[in-house]
């Protein structure tokens, strides 16, 4: 079986010089996984297919992008559609505020169980069970930054607590997951 | 809302979103990591963890046809390409540091490398100049490039010292009164593709974290620059 960063560097390279067939490839290869994640953070099949189609074109256009030394393409791909897609989930959330300014409140608080439903696309066992081994105090602010889209003022503004205090929970957290999960084989 | 007035308004949003981002290679979402830059590498780590964790999808039907369509847009490149175009940063940019660095540097050492025409003898690759790039400190040749015409290039390094991980050498072009990022190069350079636009007056080299900057203040550890 061939080196998977050597097959993602061949379809890159094949890229740059403008070989469709190997963009069809990549997208043969990775799309489900680009839009599943686009799909997890947006619960919209329409708006999935949308952030997916916008990840291949970005490919074409800027395949410059990717460093194989820096991952494999499926990682490089599945971080841009995260980007992307909390990019329109706060747009959206924006949107939404100002639309619904009287119930702004109960337009953008999480209830009790968000993050657990947030994370509901999880699929690896180790990776919900490290999420679920957290304090509470540190895996809501994980849940609502990364698979919200919330930032850290938002976070510390919901849940009523500094947001320097909010940025060292999910740091912890954060460690705690790499530890758990053994960030190193990524 | 019909349809066709969500997808625009997708659009919109997303359009006004990506205005606010500036993607870098394996940049990761900017208001989540932002100030969080001493550990950065590792939760991206974990994020990638997080993130193949994800129950793979398929697309929509006609999603491909989409991309196509799109794609089909877009200008070719030269056909006649033999090298790989991979980690390449096009991105324009002001560099005075590097630019007076590389001038302060050249002018100490009073030399400047010769662009020597290549003879042809060059495996698969046409070069039509070679570019060398000199320590400043020692003077002696650390990197060349092989470029061709139409811009095709290969870099080979020799003797670069190996860099950490989290480390990689960039290089930069001085066209004009421009300092453009040329790529990004790793941490331990063989040979590399690339492309050389335009007649530059100063090549440049630096070690920077890993990803690249955009504007960047090192000091470069090999420099070319044309004969006045």
């Amino acid at each position: 079986m061939p080196d998977p960063r050597i097959e993602d560097r061949r379809l890159v390279e094949q890229i740059a010089v403008r070989d469709e067939q190997a963009l069809r490839e990549a997208y043969e290869r990775l799309g489900a996984h680009v839009n599943g994640v686009a799909l997890g953070i947006l619960k919209d099949r329409d708006l999935a297919s949308d952030i997916t189609q916008e990840v291949f074109v970005r490919l074409w256009e800027r395949f410059e992008r990717y460093d194989p030394d820096r991952g494999s393409l499926k990682s490089f791909l599945q971080m841009d559609a995260h980007g992307r897609s909390i990019d329109l989930l706060r747009s959206r959330r924006a949107a939404e505020a100002r639309e619904l300014a009287d119930h702004r409140k109960q337009a953008s608080t999480p209830t009790a169980g968000t993050e657990e439903l947030a994370m509901g696309s999880v699929q690896a066992t180790s990776v919900r069970t490290a999420l679920m081994s957290l304090p509470d105090e540190q895996r809501t602010p994980i849940a609502m930054a990364f698979f919200d889209g919330y930032s850290y003022r938002d976070v510390a503004e919901i849940l009523g607590v500094p947001e320097g205090t909010i940025k060292s929970r999910i740091r912890t957290g954060m460690r705690r997951l790499q530890m758990a999960l053994g960030a190193d084989n990524v | 809302m019909n349809d066709d007035t969500r997808t625009a308004d997708a659009g919109d949003e997303r359009r006004a979103a990506a205005a606010r981002r500036d993607y870098v290679p394996g940049a990761t979402n900017d208001q989540f990591f932002a100030s969080e830059s001493e550990d950065v590498s590792k939760i991206e780590d974990v994020s990638k963890i997080l993130l193949e964790s994800f129950e793979p999808v398929e697309p929509d039907p006609g999603v491909w046809d989409r991309i196509a369509a799109d794609i089909s847009d877009t200008d070719a490149a030269p056909s006649d390409m033999s090298g790989a175009v991979v980690s390449l940063e096009r991105r324009r940019l002001v560099w005075p540091a590097l630019f007076s660095a590389a001038a302060v540097i050249l002018a100490v050492l009073g030399t400047v490398v010769v662009v020597d025409a290549v003879s042809g003898d060059s495996s698969s690759f046409a070069a039509d100049v070679v570019y060398e790039l000199a320590d400043p400190d020692s003077g002696s040749v650390t990197m060349t490039i092989e470029a061709a015409d139409d811009g095709t290039a290969i870099a080979t390094a020799m003797g670069l010292e190996a860099l950490a991980n989290d480390e990689t050498y960039q290089l930069w072009s001085v066209v004009g009164d421009e300092i453009v990022s040329v790529g990004l190069l790793g941490a331990d350079p063989h040979e590399v593709p690339l492309r050389i636009e335009g007649e530059p007056a100063v090549l440049a080299l630096t070690v920077e974290v890993a990803g690249g900057v955009a504007v960047s203040e090192a000091t470069p550890v090999a420099v070319w620059q044309a004969s006045s």
